[in-house]
């Protein structure tokens, strides 16, 4: 559904696209041969995406594949951005009957070169962004008692195995866990897409496995998973990942950690007392969408989101109060700390920026040694 | 007498393109005073101007749309004009007009011809950049059909065969 959404979405920016283009460029053949060869290529790239990629290994033809329908995406895009700022320009110039304005303005030259520098300009760090992971700490203070001190909890969420995350982001993902020494790791959905292969699926079970702490690792669904095509969750019991789908468990110290299905229907309340967990002890709510937190304060101590890849696209803050309640960081919803992992990859098109893929640790510390 | 400059294919056309993007440009300013009031991290103020820049360009190209519908071709006993929102932006007296011709003018969309009414004769570098006449020339993209016959009447110049059989709609 949501590839639909965006090739509509890409259908209607290249048909705007289209509409602002003065008629006098599309009378030359080159350019109409050249954009026709443009949408074609970048169209076919998305439907290999859509259709073939998921039966491919990790290599050389998926990374073309990928990184075509990558460029085709942010080249469209500013495009259209483009032609909005040189309609705006045009009609401002006129205003002022500003000549050598309209002249830049009026060349066809100018503004491709324009749209493809500033399509570089924004592939460069957003690349760097998508494809080099960090680690993102945040130390908050939780006003419980538990059986430690403190907790470390890391949190890896949106991989989108496959045409997201590749192989190798999946062993810079391991690597920054095990650097981080967690008590708990967290997977906050996501893992995989319609584009995700079987390949993928046993490379993910495999980093996994390699993966150790103390309490284990937790796992609740995201979106995407209802489109893989081949299920995930054999894949994660198998690398000995508990999977929470509106479940909660009880911690060694005490702390519970409840798993929300991606469609928030059940209570975080109603899940705790199914399962019989103390509303009294600490609490950390695991669920994918950042909807419905500040219906979390006084139930949980900590809600943990991922889903919105952070800014995956510096445009994307339009979408900020119909789609989320937060898009990265930290942010209070009352007693409720509520932190937004950014997410180890991307959907869509492989860049990221302003925001980057991060292994998100966060260092509890409660207020004193209980029961 | 009054005329649209749009004819109405283009009218229908450009009242869903306004439709469109005033609906854009509401809700990206929403966003933009949500995000104000959201701030968690750099991210989101980063984020943030690039909202408000969106905000901000597609309410003005709204305007420019809005504005360049509003625009109405403008006749009367003294003279020939182009009206935005009711005000008289342009103004050529009849017995003032030397010349009837055609033109281009640039626009977003490409260069475009023009008739042009003007105190005086133009040469080929002035009717190829009608944008540079700012107070003698008046422009319309095409002559009403119900006006020809008074424009005719009222101009101390003849109304040229190749203008009537091209512009006149």
């Amino acid at each position: 559904m949501m590839w639909i959404v965006l090739i509509l979405a890409l259908a209607a920016m290249s048909a705007l696209t289209v509409i602002q283009t003065p008629r006098e460029w599309l009378k030359h053949k080159l350019l109409r041969i050249l954009l026709l060869i443009y949408h074609t290529v970048g169209i076919t790239s998305i439907a290999l995406i859509l259709f073939a990629v998921y039966r491919m290994k990790d290599g050389v033809l998926r990374e073309v594949i990928i990184w075509t329908e990558t460029f085709y995406f942010t080249l469209t895009v500013f495009s259209l951005i483009l032609s909005a700022v040189r309609y705006f320009g045009f009609e401002l110039a006129r205003h002022f009957r500003h000549r050598k304005i309209l002249k830049i303005l009026s060349s066809q030259t100018a503004f491709f070169l324009a749209a493809i520098l500033i399509s570089a300009a924004y592939m460069v760090p957003s690349v760097h962004n998508a494809t080099t992971l960090r680690t993102v700490t945040y130390d908050i203070q939780v006003d419980k008692t538990c059986a430690a001190d403190t907790l470390s909890v890391a949190v890896v969420s949106d991989f989108h195995i496959g045409a997201g995350a590749r192989h190798s982001e999946m062993d810079q993902m391991a690597e920054l866990i095990m650097a981080a020494k967690p008590d708990v790791i967290l997977i906050d959905g996501d893992i995989c897409d319609s584009a995700s292969s079987v390949y993928d699926l046993e490379y993910m079970e495999e980093t996994l496995n390699k993966l150790n702490c103390r309490y284990g690792i937790f796992y609740a669904e995201g979106n995407h998973e209802a489109e893989c095509r081949f299920n995930p969750d054999p894949y994660l019991r198998r690398a000995g990942v508990t999977i929470l789908k509106d479940e909660g468990v009880k911690l060694e110290n005490g702390v519970n950690i409840v798993g929300r299905k991606n469609a928030l229907e059940v209570s975080v309340e109603q899940i705790m007392k199914e399962c019989g967990l103390d509303s009294d002890a600490p609490t950390v709510v695991l669920q994918h969408r950042t909807k419905g937190l500040s219906q979390l304060d006084g139930i949980a101590d900590l809600a943990i989101c991922g889903h919105t890849h952070g800014y995956q696209f510096p445009f994307l803050g339009v979408l900020m109060p119909y789609e989320r309640d937060i898009s990265c960081g930290h942010r209070m919803y009352g007693k409720t700390h509520a932190i937004v992992s950014a997410g180890v990859a991307e959907w869509g098109y492989r860049t990221k920026w302003p925001s980057q893929s991060d292994v998100t640790v966060i260092n509890i510390s409660f207020k004193g040694v209980g029961q | 007498m009054t005329c649209r400059t749009y004819t109405k294919k283009e009218t229908v056309f450009h009242m869903f393109y306004i439709a469109f993007l005033s609906i854009c440009g509401v809700l990206s300013a929403y966003s933009a005073v949500f995000g104000v009031l959201h701030i968690c991290c750099t991210e989101d103020k980063i984020a943030l101007c690039f909202t408000i820049f969106f905000a901000l360009l597609i309410l003005a190209v709204d305007f420019f749309e809005c504005r360049a519908m509003g625009a109405q071709l403008y006749m009367n006993e003294e003279g020939i004009g182009v009206r935005r929102f009711g005000k008289t932006k342009v103004f050529i007296k009849w017995n003032e007009i030397k010349e009837v011709g055609t033109g281009n003018i640039p626009t977003p969309f490409g260069s475009k011809e023009r008739v042009y009414f003007c105190d005086r004769e133009l040469d080929e570098n002035e009717k190829s950049d009608l944008i540079i006449l700012k107070y003698h020339t008046v422009h319309f993209s095409y002559i009403p059909k119900e006006w020809c016959e008074k424009i005719s009447e009222r101009l101390p110049v003849p109304l040229a065969k190749e203008i009537k059989e091209k512009h006149v709609r």
